[in-house]
């Protein structure tokens, strides 16, 4: 792509999204948005992609990370971007006011590729040569103790309710059981899942801030 | 303009609160992989925008990835006690009788052993004077008693040592042995206790010539 000036994509914006407008748009509204956007790209207007990564590349690192790990997370998401703009520049995009869509559909497609990019490497490569970077996906120790405060937290939790509501959260969160399942099976309504689970989370978040608090005076004192 | 988060689509199934955010309930179904199309894709557009809706699934995400951990643990802790009981139930199940019996066995012998060994009460010899017979009253002890007996031997020949023999009323030997001559007369002691009669305890030379009889009434 020629005369396609990328020093505003390459170089990293504040991703800062305003915060967003309680009443929200209208769907009617957003379209007009996102077709307005998409003309201005078509016409490698610097302000439209400028928009497009301060719109999207938040929630696209976020995506990308979740699916991947933090591993080159950037270049992820400046590749993403790139074929983003590219494919809007060739007029690919048919329905501009699916430009959410749009993009949510080239993440997905760089998450399988990178996935499968990775499971090509590994059936290829015997051994690894020397002097390679293998990333460590394992948590930093803060990570981990924080991972284990929380599951002792929630150990807390599981231990304070009876032994059938226990066994009805473990059904869902560590059987993965659908609700309808475990409502037929354990002789529950739907609003009584519900409630179970929404006291759960509550006395979860409860002691999480009690734990917190505990701490902050002891760091204080 | 991008002040306002676009509202989740005018077909969206998934539940939305008020503000046109996604619910908790669809946040918590997209992070344990349960919303299928097209929810999921209206939920995954969604957060492409929403950093409000992003920070609440990472806290979703921490949520259930902390429940799941606890459950598991709970769940194989429980395993653990339950596996570790059924092993000991079955264990006692199979043997119990057999340790039982065993015990009762043991118990049982340390007693019988206990009372084998234990000794005879230590008590103190019965002690009595005896006299000349003829014409002195008859003395009594209690049956069974050992007998720590002194004879009076005034009048009779001095001898160091004197045969001994205690007879039943019907002449029968029931002791006989040795004893020494002291100041006072002799001091016999007899080991076994005797039963119930009249008996004569005689004392004699050493030519075995009879010297005294004494009688002596055990009840």
């Amino acid at each position: 792509m020629s005369g396609f000036n990328t020093e505003g994509l390459s170089a990293p914006l504040e991703t800062s999204v305003t915060p967003a407008d309680p009443s929200g748009s209208s769907p009617e509204t957003a379209g007009t948005h996102w077709v307005d956007l998409v003309e201005r790209i078509k016409t490698q207007d610097q302000s439209g992609m400028e928009e497009l990564y301060k719109v999207f590349s938040r929630g696209v690192r976020f995506y990308l990370c979740r699916q991947l790990g933090p591993q080159d997370l950037e270049d992820k998401v400046h590749d993403t971007f790139l074929i983003v703009v590219q494919a809007v520049c060739r007029g690919e995009l048919r329905e501009p006011e699916r430009l959410m869509g749009f993009v949510r559909t080239v993440v997905r497609r760089q998450v399988a590729a990178h996935i499968d990019q990775a499971v090509h490497t590994r059936r290829q490569q015997v051994g690894l040569e020397t002097g390679s970077v293998v990333v460590d996906l394992n948590r930093n120790p803060e990570q981990s103790a924080i991972q284990q405060q929380h599951e002792q937290i929630a150990q807390r939790v599981l231990h304070s309710i009876s032994k059938r509501d226990r066994e009805i959260l473990t059904r869902f969160y560590l059987l993965e059981q659908p609700q309808e399942q475990i409502c037929e099976q354990m002789n529950l309504t739907e609003t009584q899942f519900r409630l179970l689970k929404s006291r759960a989370k509550a006395r979860f978040g409860e002691l999480g801030k009690r734990r917190l608090g505990r701490r902050a005076a002891a760091h204080c004192s | 303009m991008w002040g306002s988060v676009p509202h989740l689509g005018s077909g969206a199934v998934m539940q939305t609160r008020k503000s046109g955010h996604a619910s908790d309930e669809a946040l918590e179904k997209y992070a344990m992989h349960s919303l299928a199309e097209p929810a999921l894709a209206e939920i995954e557009e969604h957060l492409l925008v929403c950093s409000q809706c992003q920070q609440q699934l990472d806290e979703i995400d921490t949520y259930v990835s902390a429940m799941r951990s606890a459950a598991k643990r709970l769940d194989q802790e429980d395993e653990s006690r339950k596996h570790y009981w059924t092993h000991v139930s079955r264990v006692l199940t199979f043997r119990r009788f057999g340790w039982a019996m065993a015990v009762t066995a043991l118990v049982l012998g340390a007693v019988a052993w206990r009372i084998a060994t234990k000794p005879d009460r230590v008590v103190e010899p019965f002690a009595l004077v005896l006299e000349a017979s003829r014409g002195s009253g008859i003395q009594h002890a209690p049956e069974g008693r050992r007998l720590a007996l002194r004879l009076d031997t005034q009048g009779l020949a001095s001898f160091s040592s004197y045969p001994l023999e205690v007879v039943d009323e019907s002449g029968h030997l029931q002791y006989e042995s040795q004893v020494r001559a002291e100041q006072s007369g002799v001091r016999a002691s007899l080991p076994v206790g005797l039963h119930r009669g009249t008996y004569f305890i005689r004392l004699y030379s050493p030519s075995r010539e009879l010297l005294r009889e004494y009688g002596l009434q055990i009840d």
